[in-house]
């Protein structure tokens, strides 16, 4: 079940994504793609928050998702900015996922969604 | 972030901008008419696994027509496709500066919630009206037969 709303994590305030990594599969397949518009959108958002910085551009991540090679530099950010912060925060050892988000992102974005909604998931594990 | 890891990002994004911009003049290249992309397959995953359209299926032709300057074409294939060309050049300019100059001219316009509303909103209206139609012009024969599968 999706939740959205703004969790404290170690004094930041972070917007909360949590959602069955299942389920942006399924809304995605149910919804010819559309459920990853908005997907996009809040990675984005959550990521920048964790970060506390501007990494992922939310206009970019829009477009991200249906342009090559845009797509490529997108999963590319996310693996090798994004997660390491995410997992940081997580308390879970810092790995690259960039390699294996690129390659899923070409061929299954969806899947991809899932890697990395399983990740975030993890920033709300403890609360 | 360190300076040259966060150049080295810049440039990644410059040639993901240009390689955006670029691939549609190879298209245009290896077709010398345009017309002819009407009849050819899609790459996209979804096209090829389900048959569907995905959110960015046509974006490439659109922009291919833009290039011919046929723009009543280009918004047809795709309504996001001239205002996604005019954004990456804007993306590309503001690159060009910021690795020249250091300066971050224009750096709202790439940080921007209420234009990635705009973006999603327009691109999931734009979506969701092909896909119903779509849906409603075609049988399930005919979509399964526009994938791999078939």
């Amino acid at each position: 079940m999706e939740s959205n709303t703004n969790t404290p994590i170690d004094g930041k305030v972070i917007p909360e994504f949590k959602n069955e990594p299942v389920l942006v599969l399924v809304f995605a397949l149910l919804t010819c793609g559309l459920y990853l518009i908005y997907w996009n959108i809040k990675v984005a958002e959550v990521v920048n928050a964790v970060a506390e910085k501007e990494i992922i551009s939310q206009p970019v991540a829009i477009l991200a998702g249906c342009i090559f090679p845009v797509n490529i530099y997108f999963y590319y950010l996310v693996g090798k900015d994004a997660m390491p912060y995410i997992s940081k925060h997580a308390g879970e050892p810092v790995s690259d996922k960039s390699t294996l988000l690129i390659i899923m992102g070409l061929f299954f974005p969806m899947v991809s969604a899932m890697i990395v909604q399983g990740d975030i998931n993890k920033l709300y594990a403890n609360r | 972030m360190p300076i040259a890891k966060q150049q080295r990002r810049q440039w990644l994004a410059l040639i993901a901008v240009v390689g955006f911009l670029a691939f549609p003049l190879l298209v245009l290249l290896l077709n010398h008419d345009p017309h002819q992309l009407e009849h050819q397959a899609s790459w996209c995953p979804s096209m090829l696994f389900f048959g569907l359209p995905c959110p960015g299926c046509g974006i490439t032709k659109s922009l291919v027509f833009l290039y011919t300057a046929d723009i009543v074409t280009s918004f047809r294939y795709h309504l996001l496709g001239p205002i996604a060309f005019i954004y990456a050049l804007f993306i590309a300019g503001y690159l060009v500066i910021k690795l020249t100059t250091g300066r971050s001219w224009g750096r709202e316009y790439i940080y921007n919630k209420p234009l990635a509303v705009g973006l999603a909103l327009m691109l999931g209206m734009f979506h969701l009206v092909r896909l119903i139609n779509y849906l409603s012009s075609n049988s399930l024969q005919d979509i399964a037969a526009n994938s791999l599968w078939y």
